[in-house]
């Protein structure tokens, strides 16, 4: 049985530290077509509270893609379960994962979005783990970086549970 | 044995097949059947060709009328039986060719793909749409295709399985797709080979199942990959004979990265880390990375693999 271990980053870090993330993304993406591309699920609560502290236009739109663990019943081959509504045809796309740790499924997503042609594409996360990487991909906004840890909170589930605790912490025994 | 004779071509809305399908209809004295086609035929036998189409947009709408779908089923059987009968190749564009016919073996299925900006493009330059209406109209056609087929065959269209061929129309001229088919047409019987017979590759033998499940998520994630592709000689005797070598788990050649996976724990893994650093000190650009005991633990379990030793 899990249970939730010790506290990495606590609520007000968080906000700090996405304030942060906020402003340079503002001033970075001034007078460009910003389309911030949330990941799904887990990105969800990193998302929203970014796009508080974006101080330029932008728009909101949302991806999902198959994980591995769930897929077992399905083709077996990586595929976005939602894609986004909108054209990213000559636009600045920003991804927002909650973490990149091996890189798999943001390779593969940023490999799609590529075929469509947007004028950038980069990449935010709340959280960078690179002990787990297993494609090197730059990140280019990150919130924190942390060792090979499954962690859970503000979003990262495990199971589906913990993703609304307002802390990110370590899993434990899991 | 039996000849080829109806082609199924199931298509995502914006590829422009239609006009490559008309022209080698032509060339092989072909028939060419699709939706009003078939409402023709059916408009013949007296049906009420306006209930029909109706009824279809509200399986468009994934309302299930089992009664209906049953009876569209059997129609678009009959009247393909019928033109097959007549000794002609018939091309059927949608309908769930692929379903209705999908055990006959006088039948080939062929789904049409391209890349969204591709469709794009396609239907802006046709149409003279702009290119946010063509992204609508995309997504409304795809929306409605996929409840079409998850409502009439409970399954979806884009299921591999379901094809012989899929081809990507972004990847090849329409003389190209054009040869493709008549080669296929050109058969002379319909024939399912064997593994031996294609000469497919063999599955490696990988050392433990922790590496199995490595490469299948090497291609889950359509990441292409080699198993033990390359040994690196690390020392020599004074003859110049080979003593000591290194070979790496996985090749990724997209990457240019090898790969080295070990449940071993790090207390008993000292001659590995030798090879390893040996390994770069002699072969500096090589890229390698290690996975190995509770760290790799944790990579599978990321993945729901578990207690495999």
């Amino acid at each position: 049985m899990e249970k939730i271990g010790k506290i990495l980053f606590t609520k007000e870090d968080i906000e700090k530290r996405i304030k942060e993330l906020g402003e340079e993304i503002s001033l970075d993406y001034k007078d460009k077509d910003l389309i911030l591309a949330c990941v799904l699920k887990g990105a969800v609560y990193f998302t929203v509270d970014l796009t508080r502290n974006i101080k330029i236009p932008f728009i909101l739109d949302f991806i999902s893609i198959l994980s591995y663990g769930l897929s077992k019943n399905n083709q077996g081959i990586v595929r976005i379960t939602k894609d986004l509504d909108i054209n990213i045809l000559g636009k600045d796309v920003l991804i927002i994962e909650d973490i990149v740790d091996t890189g798999l499924t943001l390779s593969y997503l940023i490999r799609n979005l590529q075929t469509r042609n947007p004028r950038s594409i980069k990449v935010c996360t709340l959280l960078d783990c690179p002990g787990r990487r297993i494609i090197d991909i730059e990140v280019d906004y990150k919130g924190f970086e942390i060792p090979n840890y499954y962690v859970i909170g503000y979003g990262l589930d495990y199971k589906e549970k913990y993703r609304n605790l307002p802390y990110i912490a370590i899993l434990e025994e899991f | 044995m039996v000849k080829i004779r109806l082609i199924t071509i199931s298509r995502d809305f914006g590829t422009d097949i239609d006009e490559i399908i008309n022209k080698i209809s032509k060339k092989v004295y072909g028939e060419i059947l699709d939706r009003k086609r078939i409402h023709e035929e059916l408009a013949l036998e007296g049906y009420d060709v306006q209930e029909l189409e109706n009824k279809e947009k509200e399986l468009e709408k994934g309302v299930r009328d089992p009664n209906f779908i049953e009876t569209y089923k059997e129609h678009v059987r009959r009247i393909v039986k019928k033109y097959i009968e007549k000794d002609s190749i018939i091309f059927l564009l949608g309908r769930g060719g692929q379903f209705l016919f999908k055990d006959e073996n006088y039948s080939f299925h062929i789904n049409v793909i391209a890349p969204l900006s591709y469709r794009i493009k396609f239907l802006t330059n046709k149409f003279l749409l702009s290119e946010e209406k063509a992204l609508e109209l995309i997504r409304e056609k795809d929306f409605s295709r996929e409840i079409f087929y998850n409502t009439v065959f409970l399954n979806s269209w884009k299921e591999p399985s379901l094809y012989h061929l899929i081809i990507d129309r972004s990847f090849f001229t329409a003389e190209e797709i054009e040869a493709i088919i008549e080669k296929v047409i050109e058969r002379q019987e319909s024939k399912i080979y064997t593994p031996e017979q294609l000469s497919l590759p063999q599955k490696p033998k990988f050392a433990n199942k922790t590496e199995e499940e490595f490469a299948k998520i090497l291609t889950f994630y359509q990441i292409r990959w080699e198993y033990e592709p390359r040994t690196f000689p690390l020392e020599w005797d004074n003859d110049g004979n080979v003593v000591e070598s290194f070979t790496p788990d996985f090749y990724l050649p997209d990457f240019d990265l090898y790969i080295e996976l070990t449940l071993q724990r790090p207390r008993v893994m000292g001659e590995k880390l030798k090879k390893i650093k040996k390994l770069k000190n002699l072969y500096p650009d090589i890229k390698i990375k290690l996975f190995y005991g509770k760290e790799y633990e944790k990579l599978l379990s990321k993945y729901g693999i578990k207690e495999i030793k």
